[in-house]
C-alpha cells in the first residue's frame, strides 16, 4: 500500500495528540523529500541537517494547525520547510551552490511521494510552465528550487534587477491565468 | 516595495522565494493584519506546491531522527534552542556564475524535464505490517514496520525501517514472491535500524515486480543458510505502483 495522502493526514492528526509512532512514520515518509527541498535552497548540508531538525520539531508542535481542507499534507510540510530554509538562506544574500556541486546531481532513487502525488494539479502546473518562454521558465524554477533572489538571478542572466522582477511577476501572472484559479 | 498595489504579485514572489530577507520579514509581519495578503500567500502556496513533487529527494543522515526525537523529549512543546552546530560560523563564498555552475544547472533541468515528461511511473512501494502470526512488535496494528520502495528504472530497492524491533544475534531477510512464481526470491538481509538500498536481481524482468508479495523472515545472523526462508515470517506487504 502506498503512503497515501489520507495516511499522512491521519498521521498529522495523531501527532497533534502527541503520538510519537505517527511522528516516526511521517518522518520516514516525508524526510527524504523535505531534505531535498532544504538542501537545494541552503546549498549546504551541514546547515540543512539543523534546519531539517527544526522543521520536524515545528511539525510536532504545530500538527494541530494542519487543515486538510485547505492543503495537502506534503504541501503543508514543504511550506514549513521552504519558509524556514528561505529565511536562513537569505540571511546571507550571496552564496554559492559550487560549495556543494553534488547537490545539482539528481539522485536516481526517490521516495514514494514524488510519484504518488503526481496528480492532476501537478500535470496542470507542468502544462502551464511549458507555456512560458524557456528562459523565463528556467528563472521561475531556479528561484523556486534554489531560492535565488532577484539580485542573484540578475547576476546570473546579466539583466537588470527591474527586468527580473518584471519577468517574475509576468510569468507568475501567466501561470495563475493558465491554472484558472 | 511593500506599499505597492500588486498584492498578488508580492504574495507570488514571497512563495516563489525571490524576495530578500527584509522583504520576506515585512510580508510576514503584514500577513498578521492584512487578510488579503495572507489569503493570496496561501493560494500561491497551493498553486506552486505541485513543484515540490517533482523535486527528487535526498536521504538525510540517519542520525537526525534520533536527534529530533531526543529534542522533542527534552524540550516538549517549548521553544527549541538552536544547537551549537547551527551557531557555528558560516562562511559564504560569492555567488559564482562560472560555466561549471551553469552547465550543472542546464544538466539539472534536462534531467528535470525528462523526469517530468517521462512515461508511466517506475516506482513501486509497499508497507510491511506485522503478519498475523507475530504479535510482539511494539508498533501499533496500523503502523507499518518497514517501507519498501522499488525504483524499476534504477533497479534499486530501498528498505526503510520505521518501527522494527532490534533482534540481537538474528537477521531480518526480505523476500519477494512474484505472481506465478513457485518460491520467493531473496532481496537480501535488511537493517533493523537504518534505511538501506540494495540492487534488484538482474534476472528479474521489472514488470514482474508489480503486485509482488513481500515478506520479512527472522533468520540466523547473516541470513538464511538455504536460500529459502527458514524462520518465522514476521512482516508482510504487497508492492504496488506509487500513487495508486
Amino acid at each position: 500500500m502506498p503512503v497515501a495522502r489520507q495516511h499522512l493526514v491521519e498521521a498529522l492528526e495523531r501527532i497533534a495528540r502527541g503520538d510519537r509512532a505517527a511522528f516516526k512514520m511521517l518522518y520516514a515518509a516525508t524526510s527524504v523529500k523535505l531534505y531535498g527541498v532544504i538542501v537545494r535552497i541552503l546549498g549546504r548540508r551541514d546547515l540543512a541537517d539543523e534546519i531539517l531538525q527544526e522543521v520536524y520539531i515545528r511539525v510536532w508542535q504545530r500538527a494541530g494547525e494542519y487543515d486538510a481542507t485547505s492543503s495537502s499534507p506534503i504541501t503543508w510540510l514543504a511550506t514549513i520547510a521552504r519558509n524556514r530554509a528561505l529565511d536562513e538562506a537569505k540571511r546571507k544574500t550571496m552564496r554559492s551552490l559550487d560549495d556543494s556541486p553534488e547537490l545539482l546531481q539528481v539522485p536516481s532513487d526517490d521516495d514514494p511521494l514524488a510519484t504518488h502525488e503526481r496528480n492532476e494539479d501537478a500535470r496542470r502546473l507542468d502544462a502551464c510552465l511549458d507555456r512560458l518562454e524557456p528562459e523565463k521558465r528556467e528563472v521561475v524554477l531556479l528561484v523556486y528550487y534554489y531560492g535565488m533572489t532577484r539580485e542573484e538571478i540578475s547576476n546570473r542572466i546579466n539583466r537588470p534587477v527591474a527586468t527580473v522582477k518584471t519577468w517574475l511577476r509576468r510569468s507568475l501572472a501567466q501561470i495563475k491565468d493558465c491554472l484558472g484559479q | 516595495m511593500i506599499g505597492e498595489d500588486d498584492i498578488d504579485g508580492l504574495a507570488a514572489e514571497y512563495v516563489l522565494g525571490s524576495l530578500d530577507l527584509s522583504q520576506r520579514k515585512e510580508v510576514d509581519r503584514r500577513r498578521g493584519t492584512d487578510t488579503t495578503l495572507d489569503e493570496a500567500v496561501k493560494a500561491w502556496e497551493n498553486r506552486l506546491g505541485a513543484l515540490v513533487h517533482r523535486l527528487p529527494g535526498i536521504e538525510p543522515p540517519a542520525h537526525l531522527l534520533e536527534s529530533i526525537l531526543s529534542r522533542l523529549s527534552s524540550q516538549g512543546a517549548q521553544v527549541v534552542q538552536l544547537s551549537a552546530h547551527r551557531k557555528a560560523r558560516v562562511v559564504w563564498r560569492p555567488l559564482a556564475v562560472g560555466s561549471g555552475t551553469l552547465a550543472a544547472c542546464v544538466a539539472l533541468f534536462v534531467v528535470w524535464f525528462t523526469f517530468v515528461h517521462s512515461g508511466p511511473p517506475t516506482t513501486l512501494v509497499a508497507e510491511l505490517h506485522r503478519s498475523g502470526a507475530t504479535a510482539d512488535e511494539s508498533a501499533g496494528p496500523r503502523s507499518p514496520v518497514f517501507v519498501v520502495t522499488v525504483d524499476l528504472k534504477a533497479r534499486t530497492v530501498m528498505v526503510r525501517p520505521i518501527a522494527a524491533r532490534s533482534r540481537p544475534g538474528r537477521s531480518y531477510q526480505l523476500w519477494a514472491l512474484r505472481p506465478g512464481a513457485a518460491a520467493p526470491d531473496s532481496l537480501g538481509v535488511i537493517s533493523q535500524a537504518e534505511a538501506i538500498t540494495v540492487s534488484l536481481p538482474s534476472s528479474y524482468p521489472p514488470g514482474e515486480f508489480v503486485d509482488a508479495a513481500l515478506s520479512v523472515s527472522l533468520e540466523p545472523e547473516g541470513g538464511s543458510p538455504t536460500g529459502r526462508p527458514t524462520g518465522p515470517v514476521m512482516f508482510v506487504g504487497k508492492l504496488a505502483p506509487a500513487g495508486q
